[in-house]
């Protein structure tokens, strides 16, 4: 739910000229609502920047975002991070309805 | 096999709302172009987390449709100083470092060394659980009103 609503308040940053660059962690839902630039993240939901006390991961993907707007120019672009979540199946189980 | 869209979609009908559906576009919006370079940028976080300033802010509401209001959070808040209301995701969690949902710490450590030209002064939460489609559109509106008053370059979006 909180992929639509990114993408829905997204939108009307754009529609008002702002630039702008969002992450999702569910891309089927972001193709849907088609905000002008977005990048996947495979991070669990509610861990959207990394882990707790992982600066490394949160400064490394703020700069994916800042790269984003310059080397994104194609409006409804999704664009997957390279970022993986190895410690533990959190998101597997999220992404069954299984887990918060 | 089903899309997390899909997967969610038909959890959110059988719990919450039978006639559930998501929002389409069809069109993108559009991409704006930055008007200075990113080491001259005023950078605003717009994230879905549901934080808002514990003592002084209500916190989103629990209802069936959820909540499409904002908080207002002032670019130099201490972290320490907000809870999160967001009956989606496990808040208890990200409470240990809210970076993890609202980055505003390593936003300003981009800001002191210089990557960033600097952090907006006003920053937005919003709270993902919202039905109401219509009316988060009208506050976002105002969200983007307010950025641009501020002279933001850059809105970075967070969800949860």
């Amino acid at each position: 739910m909180c992929n639509q609503s990114v993408g829905l308040v997204q939108r009307e940053l754009d529609a008002a000229g702002l630039p702008t660059v969002s992450l999702t962690l569910a891309a089927s839902i972001t193709r849907l609502i088609r905000p002008s630039r977005a990048l996947l993240i495979e991070h669990p939901f509610g861990l959207t920047m990394g882990d707790l006390h992982d600066p490394e991961r949160h400064l490394a993907v703020l700069e994916a975002m800042l790269a984003a707007t310059e080397h994104i120019a194609e409006a409804g672009t999704i664009a997957a991070l390279p970022f993986e979540w190895t410690k533990d199946d959190l998101r597997a189980r999220q992404l069954r309805k299984e887990a918060r | 096999m089903k899309t997390f869209a899909e997967i969610e979609r038909d959890f959110i009908r059988a719990r919450v709302e039978p006639a559930f559906d998501w929002v389409r576009h069809d069109r993108p919006s559009p991409v704006n172009p930055m008007r200075r370079p990113i080491r001259e940028a005023t950078v605003a976080l717009v994230v879905t987390a549901g934080a808002h300033l514990a003592a002084e802010q209500p916190p989103f509401a629990r209802r069936r449709e959820g909540d499409a209001s904002f908080r207002e959070l002032p670019g130099d808040v201490e972290l320490s100083r907000l809870a999160l209301s967001h009956a989606g995701y496990d808040t208890a969690r990200a409470a240990a470092d809210v970076n993890v949902v609202f980055p505003l710490d390593r936003l300003r450590e981009l800001a002191a060394r210089g990557r960033i030209g600097g952090v907006a002064p006003r920053q937005y939460s919003f709270m993902g659980y919202c039905l109401e489609a219509d009316l988060l559109r009208d506050n976002a509106r105002e969200v983007a009103r307010r950025l641009t008053a501020d002279q933001v370059d850059l809105a970075l979006l967070v969800p949860a």
